[in-house]
């Protein structure tokens, strides 16, 4: 990508985040006039920094539960969609059970856990696998169904076992529809991390903000939040990253159908 | 059975079950001969079986009764009808496809397939992928990927219909003078007279449903054939002859 | 089109590609899971005693650290724990109940109240107290300062910020009811910072804690007039307590003698040593409370000289009377169910609730 591409590509998002930055700092200022309720953004940023150790203290097991619940999720989820495109019995078995995880209400479960599991990173790994996983099974299970019937067929002709089948036809093929599921999850995966650190933990981001929310410092939970919401967007850009490194001709396909118009 | 034909089928017969009913007879004693580096076409009305034929060559369907006699171990290269090819792969590496799949090292299958590129039209293109390259040129690479597969027999099912006229005059064009060079034995499924006519050595009329070949014509126009070979009288009257079986045998 | 795009050479092997990006999330997510023993966890360094085995004991909180919990964190700071052999890990808050927790048997002890405890101990929870905290009240009912309401009667159509507990309703009609008011409000269920609405004018009162809200509404120059609930005849609640299960005393029983002993010692030296306590308190949890010096400081102050000692100056006792004056309150206002949820047809034993079997011999002497 050029730069003055990348520079096209980001200029509007950056520009209406000012204009929401300006219009909160103006709001808190002149508006709310209460840092308890609203805290302006100067002051978000600069109690944030202040307390830069006591959020990357917690940050830290709650980046670690984000990553280790969404390996296991992935994990599981490549399992699941596999043995659910060699098994049409397996399809019909695990499906309906995927659909159901993605209704379980986290918020409500997350104590459950708890009690279950106790406090220690167990629960919260999967509870961000809980959250995660139906977006990643479902995509890849879709991505393996799509794969074309005749590519099937020219590769038996040729002699192809099933598992070379899949290995050098079905899963490639999937793969643009396993990151748009990537992507859905990733989002949902700190948010995850952070409703299982409410249910009960010993630090994270999730109880950082409930004690910051009962010492009074509104300007702290935003902070958090920020820093949150940074994260979100930093797992995000990460997942089109990879999926440019991985999936290279997919750009030939959209400047390939651009140049036949 | 003779040894003379590469390819031969003897009483093919072929049906599909049909729950509740009697099965659905699709074959009915097909025979077809195919001779060392020739061209046999083979033509039919719609929904006469082609496709079963196709597939029971391909080995991909076990017939009914009959036999399918292919000279050597490795059986038939296939073509499908749409070129198929990965686009996650470049035209190099699906060329190399049906040689990865039979066990060669990617390294040693490239160095395989790198002389045929020049010959396809495509020399320069091996790096590119498949959303880069107009639909002639994907046909070619399709064949390329067939012809990389090193079998005695290749066999193209319509590998022109998807493409323009104009592109597929073009490409009938230069898969007779590209045969001329090397000589494969092919079995070419369509339902073009012309292309069928202009291509090749003989042609293979199948009877609507259940199928078998009711009349075989040697087409013995001179080769190498070329643009010119369209305007020969006895090409005028060979597509004449076809078209009046093929009408006869639908009807 | 008969050029190539671009003929350049070979692309990247994307089959490498893959594994390399699986090896790197697989080398992240290793480790992630090997990096967890250092940084959080082990917060408490294993003060090794002369080899002796330490007896593992956890307490879950029952909010973010504050003054109530002043005692724990000295007795922590000030190794009275590790001297009577006792490994503490401090389980903090989150949204799942210390009640459940330890009738669950996932926390050995937790802080809990009064109401609270009776209510999990007659919904069929193993739970049990152990220790007074706070012997006086540590709820009462606010209003603005400003407010035209200078008696509790004045409530009476007024709209109430609560936090949904089944004790409020009848806690607060009762008060109103003895300073001559007919008990009749509107109830919202806020559970959020309750003088942040009565100054944001969603509500006319609340029941914030003197020790701590009451204290930040004065820091932040929006002050509270506050009723004290005991003036009007409402029976004084245990607001802090230590409970325990009873499958737990019976296992451990001397560890739990050990560690009351301990406790008691840290409430004993934060009622004499406010300031001291106070800053060992923050130093504890100075990610949390550094924010906030002065309002735990005034809150210390306040738990030392009101708080902490009975009448007779002693630390953690529970008294009979008391605990059955609050579960028959209870009993008698239909808050207390069973496991089903069916109000209970006999008022609960309060020797069930609660016991003094476990304090030092100095305090139940």
């Amino acid at each position: 990508m050029t730069p003055n591409r990348l520079i096209r590509m980001l200029w509007p998002p950056v520009l209406l985040a000012a204009v929401l930055i300006v219009g909160w700092q103006l709001a808190a200022e002149y508006g709310v006039k209460n840092p308890q309720v609203l805290p302006s953004p100067s002051q978000v940023v600069s109690a944030g920094w202040g307390q830069r150790r006591a959020i990357a203290h917690n940050a830290w097991p709650t980046l670690r539960e984000t990553e280790l619940g969404f390996a296991f999720s992935f994990a599981v989820s490549w399992i699941l969609a596999t043995a659910m495109d060699f098994s049409p019995a397996a399809r019909r078995a695990v499906y309906p059970l995927l659909v159901a995880s993605q209704t379980v209400p986290i918020i409500a479960i997350a104590p459950l856990f708890v009690v279950m599991f106790g406090f220690g990173i167990g629960p919260k790994i999967l509870l961000v696998a809980l959250a995660t996983f139906f977006p990643l099974a479902a995509s890849l299970a879709a991505g393996f169904a799509n794969a074309d019937e005749d590519a099937d067929r020219l590769m038996r002709s040729m002699g192809a076992s099933r598992w070379r089948i899949f290995w050098t036809m079905r899963v490639p093929g999937a793969l643009p529809f396993f990151f748009t599921g990537l992507r859905v999850a990733i989002t949902y995966a700190i948010g995850g991390a952070i409703f299982a650190e409410y249910a009960g933990a010993e630090s994270g981001l999730g109880i950082y903000l409930q004690q910051m929310q009962q010492v009074f410092r509104t300007d702290l939970v935003f902070a958090t939040v920020a820093v949150i919401a940074i994260g979100s967007i930093v797992l995000f850009a990460l997942t089109y990253l990879l999926e440019r490194w991985l999936t290279p001709w997919r750009r030939h396909e959209r400047t390939g159908r651009e140049a036949a118009r | 059975m003779t040894t003379d034909y590469v390819l031969e089928t003897k009483g093919l017969t072929h049906e599909y079950a049909r729950p509740g009913r009697s099965p659905l007879p699709v074959l009915a004693g097909l025979d077809l001969q195919v001779r060392e580096g020739e061209i046999a076409a083979v033509i039919g009305p719609s929904g006469s079986g082609k496709s079963t034929l196709l597939n029971i060559l391909a080995d991909l369907d076990k017939p009914s009764g009959g036999e399918v006699r292919v000279a050597g171990e490795r059986g038939v290269a296939y073509m499908p009808q749409k070129d198929l090819l990965f686009p996650w792969r470049t035209i190099e590496d699906n060329a190399i496809l049906g040689l990865e799949v039979a066990g060669v090292k990617k390294k040693a299958a490239r160095e395989q397939v790198a002389p045929l590129f020049a010959e396809f039209g495509l020399d320069g293109f091996e790096y590119v992928y498949p959303a880069q390259l107009s639909g002639g040129m994907r046909q070619r690479a399709a064949l390329l990927r067939t012809v990389a597969m090193n079998r005695p027999v290749l066999l193209l099912d319509e590998p022109f219909g998807a493409l323009d006229s104009l592109t597929r005059t073009q490409m009938q064009l230069w898969l007779a003078e590209t045969w001329q060079r090397h000589g494969w034995t092919i079995v070419l499924v369509t339902h073009d007279i012309r292309e069928a006519v202009f291509l090749s050595d003989s042609v293979h009329v199948l009877s609507p449903r259940p199928a078998r070949v009711t009349r075989r014509f040697e087409i013995d126009l001179p080769r190498p054939r070329g643009a010119g070979t369209f305007a020969l009288p006895e090409f005028a009257g060979l597509e004449r002859q076809l078209l009046d079986t093929l009408l006869g045998s639908s009807s | 089109m008969n050029s190539p795009p671009d003929s350049g050479s070979r692309p990247p092997n994307l089959t490498r590609r893959s594994l390399v990006a699986l090896g790197l999330g697989a080398g992240v997510t290793v480790l992630a899971a090997w990096g967890g023993g250092r940084g959080s966890g082990a917060s408490n360094t294993q003060a090794a005693n002369d080899g002796v085995q330490l007896a593992d004991v956890s307490l879950a909180l029952d909010w973010t650290p504050n003054t109530n919990h002043t005692g724990v964190f000295v007795a922590q700071q000030l190794g009275y724990f590790a001297q009577r052999g006792i490994n503490l890990q401090i389980v903090p808050y989150g949204s799942t109940a210390p009640e459940t927790l330890i009738s669950t048997h996932k926390a050995d002890f937790g802080i809990s109240y009064q109401d609270g405890l009776t209510e999990a101990a007659v919904a069929g929870g193993d739970i049990v107290s152990v220790f007074a905290i706070t012997q006086k009240t540590d709820v009462c009912i606010g209003v603005r300062a400003d407010s035209a309401i200078k008696n509790p009667a004045q409530l009476d159509g007024k709209v109430y910020a609560g936090y949904g507990g089944p004790m409020e309703v009848p806690m607060l009609q009762y008060v109103i009811r003895a300073a001559g008011g007919t008990g009749q409000f509107k109830d919202v269920t806020l559970n959020t910072d309750a003088y942040q609405a009565l100054y944001a004018g969603q509500a006319d009162f609340a029941m914030p804690e003197p020790t701590w809200e009451v204290l930040q509404a004065a820091l932040v120059g929006k002050p509270l007039r506050t009723f004290d609930v005991t003036e009007y005849g409402f029976p004084a609640i245990y607001s802090a307590i230590i409970a325990s299960s009873s499958h737990y005393l019976q296992h451990n029983a001397d560890v739990a003698k050990r560690f009351l002993a301990a406790i008691e010692e840290g409430y004993a030296y934060a009622a004499a040593h406010p300031t001291e306590a106070a800053n060992l308190l923050i130093q504890a949890n100075q990610a949390v409370l550094g924010t906030q010096v002065q309002l735990v400081m005034q809150s210390a102050q306040l738990e030392a000289s009101q708080y902490y000692k009975d009448s007779n100056g002693q630390i953690g006792y529970q008294s009979a009377a008391r605990w059955q004056a609050l579960t028959d309150f209870m009993f008698k206002n239909g808050i207390l169910t069973d496991a089903s949820g069916k109000p209970i047809k006999a008022a609960p034993k309060e020797s069930t609730l609660f016991t003094n079997d476990y304090l030092p011999a100095s305090v139940t002497a």
